[in-house]
């Protein structure tokens, strides 16, 4: 949701973007590009608030990223600083990596806000919609109900010869009401004009047809509703009621200007005159909403009537221009782009499980907490305890490792049924040799181990238990048997958990993956744009690496990846 | 049948009759241009259309020509016309029907007598 909205704030921030460059530029083009031109560019601007589709960098996208990577880093800093704030206090030993709960709490309320912010866009826009909707069709139900069907042929005859004239395929019914004022098109594939009931002459006849005709060739009502659609989506937006009058506006003028072109001087006179006639005339039902009719109001029609007076034809020089601008135009659209989500539909819970591993120094103040399966077993393991907090654990056992040595294990409440289990007893005692004596990616060395859960695994159904844990995500049994899963096994999970985003999976599975592996993903995920991933794998990353991979994103300038990366170098 | 047939809609009902109840569209153009009625084309499909949605006519497909077909025969429109005219004008009285028609000496005496006759020898 937090994504969804983010990325409906983008099209709109983009569409305004697109809106006032286009709207800025308007006194430039006013009286040179044809009406036709400044009507249809403004679908430009409507596919760009709803539309979100977007290049690899554009302008809004990493706007959007930059503000998105700063809340990261913000994040991974919190959870880091709520990490040592927790070895300091030494009382907490909860897991760390297993629990997911410390940092959602202070997450849990930006996301009800999201929630709540979605809750009412959505509502307000699906209202918008329905009444839109409804104001639409009791506008048609009305029409229906009042509405006599044309047969007398004279006037049948004039619509034929307009439909003839502009090449109609689709043949237009004829009515007339007696409530309407103004002659108008409705249906979206059976259009039926509609007259008001007063007689009409038969050249103001001709002129109706080919006006309303003209309206239905230009699609206008899918146009109209296409406004519609996105005055719904972003009612918060200003600017895109200053879009649905614009476009409103050159509707008409593009209409006149392609009945125009069609007429001579003399006829062109008479056109306006008609015009002027149906001004005078009231609207008794006003519902300019998605029909098109002939007038629209006196300060319009007097835009139009100024633009019928200057009407000219497109000579080849402003073709070329507006081809330019046009071009131009729809780069613009392109550029400003959008915010592009990451696809990760549970992001909320990645930053949260991923805490990178603390790199040397002050290593002897941090409780590390695993699982780990071994001879059978799954154990949750911790170490590195501090003293104090040793004390809360009451049951503890030497325990005598391969080479001989002796280790006091602490145990947790849950796994104390495994006290006498010798079985157990010895699996812990071979985890430990075998942790003891693998360098496992920079955590500080086994000392005061705490085993904070046992389970008892039948081996033969690994992998049905492996699916079972996945299915449930149940992060720490899942990991924890993860390493035992044979390769192949392994390497589809790893595919299966990128492929779906489960990125907390991913981040509790990293440390026992197979570093070519890790560095596989690291290669996959800054192809795709995941960020998420990428974040994951960073801490697993030599200096080295870090390095080589900056130069690389600094040359894609794909900044957000940077700029993590130079977060995570160490000082 | 609530639905009415416009003036010109009857005129082409009346050409298909004429021709046996079916009609292909271009021998309908024809018979309208020998009455010296211009009708354009489009014209003239919205009224078979029209009647097409009245369900008066049906479209048979004849290769990639319309033929129209007539669903009431002339006098079946006649029955029905004079039923919904009964029943508008002179509330289902054909009584008040035949007075007026006689005293507007739309019928005369000597048709009534004749059609009396008829009327007896039906019925024997």
């Amino acid at each position: 949701m937090n994504e969804f909205m983010k990325i409906l704030l983008s099209l709109s921030v983009s569409g305004t973007l697109l809106l006032l460059i286009i709207w800025g530029l308007k006194p430039l083009y006013k009286n040179i590009f044809s009406r036709r031109w400044q009507y249809y560019i403004w679908i430009i601007v409507a596919l760009r608030f709803l539309l979100p589709f977007t290049p690899n960098t554009s302008i809004v996208g990493s706007l959007f990223e930059k503000y998105h990577a700063a809340i990261i880093t913000n994040e991974n800093s919190t959870i880091q600083n709520a990490l040592v704030s927790i070895n300091e206090d030494n009382k907490e030993t909860e897991s760390i990596q297993t629990n997911g709960d410390i940092a959602p709490v202070a997450k849990r309320e930006s996301w009800n806000i999201y929630v709540c912010l979605f809750f009412i866009w959505f509502v307000l826009a699906l209202v918008l919609f329905v009444s839109k909707i409804t104001v639409y069709q009791s506008f048609i139900q009305y029409i229906k109900a009042g509405n006599t069907e044309k047969w007398d042929i004279k006037t049948l005859n004039v619509l034929s010869d307009c439909e003839e004239k502009l090449n109609m395929k689709t043949r237009v019914e004829l009515s007339y009401h007696p409530l309407i004022a103004s002659p108008i098109i409705i249906g979206f594939f059976r259009p039926r004009i509609l007259l008001p009931a007063h007689k009409l002459s038969n050249k103001e006849l001709f002129y109706i047809f080919t006006h309303e005709l003209i309206h239905y060739k230009q699609r206008d009502m899918f146009y109209k509703w296409l406004i519609q659609i996105a005055v719904c989506a972003h009612w918060f937006n200003p600017f895109v009621y200053l879009l649905e009058r614009e476009v409103n506006k050159s509707c008409e003028l593009s209409c006149d200007e392609k009945v125009l072109s069609v007429l001579d001087d003399k006829a062109r006179r008479e056109y306006g005159d008609t015009l002027i006639s149906f001004l005078k005339s009231n609207n008794l039902y006003k519902s300019s909403l998605a029909s098109v009719t002939l007038t629209e109001g006196a300060e319009q029609l007097k835009e139009r009537l100024g633009a019928i007076m200057k009407f000219k034809k497109m000579s080849k020089g402003v073709i070329v221009i507006t081809t330019i601008f046009t071009v131009a135009v729809c780069s613009c659209f392109f550029v400003t782009g959008a915010y592009a989500a990451p696809s990760a539909d549970n992001r909320e819970k990645s930053f949260v499980l991923n805490i990178p591993p603390n790199t040397g120094n002050n290593s002897s103040y941090t409780y590390v907490q695993r699982s780990y399966y071994f001879d059978s077993y799954i154990i949750e393991i911790g170490w590195n305890l501090s003293d104090t907090a040793s004390k809360e654990y009451a049951n503890s056992k030497e325990i005598t490792l391969e080479d001989n040595s002796t280790i006091k294990v602490f145990f947790d409440e849950n796994p104390i049924d495994y006290w006498n289990d010798s079985n157990a007893i010895s699996a812990i005692g071979k985890l430990i040799y075998s942790l003891k004596n693998k360098d496992i990616q920079d955590y500080p060395m086994i000392d005061m181990p705490l085993i904070s859960n046992i389970i008892y695994v039948r081996e033969n159904n690994l992998s049905v238990l492996a699916e079972d844990y996945f299915k449930n995500d149940n992060l720490t049994e899942f990991s924890a048997i993860f390493t035992a899963l044979d390769m192949e096994l392994q390497k589809e999970y790893c595919k299966k958990i990128y492929d779906d985003n489960k990125i907390a999976f991913f981040s509790s599975i990293i440390p026992y993956m197979n570093r070519d592996l890790v560095m596989m993903y690291a290669d996959k995920s800054y192809q795709d744009q995941k960020v998420n991933f990428f974040t994951v794998i960073i801490p697993y990353m030599t200096e080295n690496e870090k390095q080589g991979w900056i130069t690389k994103a600094q040359t894609d300038s794909k900044n957000n990846f940077s700029g993590l990366l130079s977060n995570s170098l160490s000082k | 049948m609530a639905q009415q047939i416009s003036e010109s809609e009857l005129v082409l009902m009346k050409i298909i009759w004429k021709n046996g109840g079916a009609a292909l569209y271009s021998l309908i153009m024809e018979e309208l241009e020998k009455d010296k009625n211009e009708w354009k084309n489009n014209t003239v499909l919205t009224l078979l259309s029209r009647l097409g949605e009245k369900k008066f006519l049906k479209v048979r497909k004849i290769g990639r020509r319309n033929e129209y077909v007539a669903t009431v025969t002339e006098s079946e429109y006649q029955t029905m016309q004079t039923h919904c005219f009964l029943d508008k004008v002179y509330g289902g009285n054909v009584k008040n029907l035949v007075s007026t028609l006689l005293r507007q000496d739309i019928l005369s005496a000597d048709e009534l007598k004749e059609i009396e006759i008829f009327w007896r020898k039906e019925n024997e």
